[in-house]
């Protein structure tokens, strides 16, 4: 079951994305307009279905936006950074825009995609559609 | 690795802030503690329970973390609040009184 799979597509975004989300400073940054942030993802295979988990903290369910379409997985949404209304002593991490895209190698019986959001995480359950299934060939003896 | 968690630190005049990203981590192992200066913020993430299979992209972090800040005002330790919702960890910390802005009347003789 070792395929192809998943890839992430958008590979300078996430570089730009990670530098900003994990610098250790003390500078009084504001928010980065037009920054789009690329989340964290697991991502699992088994027999039957893939499994990705990704790391939404802050985002509610009306702010997340996922499609599949030509076996593109894109999970996006819009956050507005609130924090800007006090005075930041520091800012290790920042709030914004996010954006991920996968390429997904199995075919999927999309219908059947589930995405939970709990504490944060986001869990995207992606069925394999019948026919790409390992399937046991019966011969007939005549 | 950048200590983990990241931590975002803010203020207006009778609190400080302190929020933490923790997407995943159940309210049961996730520990805060106070003190006049010091917040310490300790965990565990547990990462899913899947069998057998083959994982793709393993970028999340699990396990145990334990970070300790010195706040940079005096807070009183008696009145702290935390809240953890969508994985996001909020703790607000009263200034103690002595670290209040406060205004000077000036006397004119």
């Amino acid at each position: 079951m070792n395929t192809t799979m998943t890839e992430c597509v958008n590979t300078e975004s996430q570089a730009a994305g990670d530098a900003l989300c994990h610098q250790n400073g003390h500078a009084h940054r504001r928010r980065n307009a037009n920054r789009v942030f690329t989340p964290r993802f697991d991502v699992w295979e088994g027999e039957d279905e893939l499994v990705l988990y990704g790391e939404l903290p802050g985002v509610a369910v009306e702010q997340l936006e996922i499609t599949f379409a030509n076996r593109t997985l894109t999970i996006e949404g819009k956050v507005a950074d609130e924090l800007v209304e006090r005075d930041i002593f520091s800012r290790q991490y920042g709030i914004g825009d996010f954006r991920r895209v996968f390429r997904i190698g199995e075919a999927i019986d999309t219908s059947k995609i589930e995405a939970t959001m709990e504490a944060g995480v986001l869990t995207l359950r992606l069925p394999k559609s019948e026919n790409s299934k390992p399937r046991r060939i019966s011969v007939d003896v005549r | 690795m950048a200590q983990f968690p990241a931590l975002n630190i803010s203020e207006d005049a009778d609190n400080v802030y302190v929020e933490a990203e923790l997407p995943g981590l159940a309210l049961d192992d996730l520990n805060v503690s106070v003190t006049d200066y010091v917040l310490t913020i300790r965990g565990l993430r547990q990462p899913p329970e899947l069998e057998g299979g083959t994982w793709h992209s393993r970028e999340r972090f699990y396990g145990e973390f334990e970070r300790s800040i010195e706040l940079h005002r005096r807070v009183d330790a008696g009145k702290v609040t935390a809240n953890f919702i969508n994985g996001v960890l909020t703790v607000l910390l009263q200034k103690s009184e002595a670290a209040k802005p406060r205004r000077i009347e000036v006397s004119v003789k």
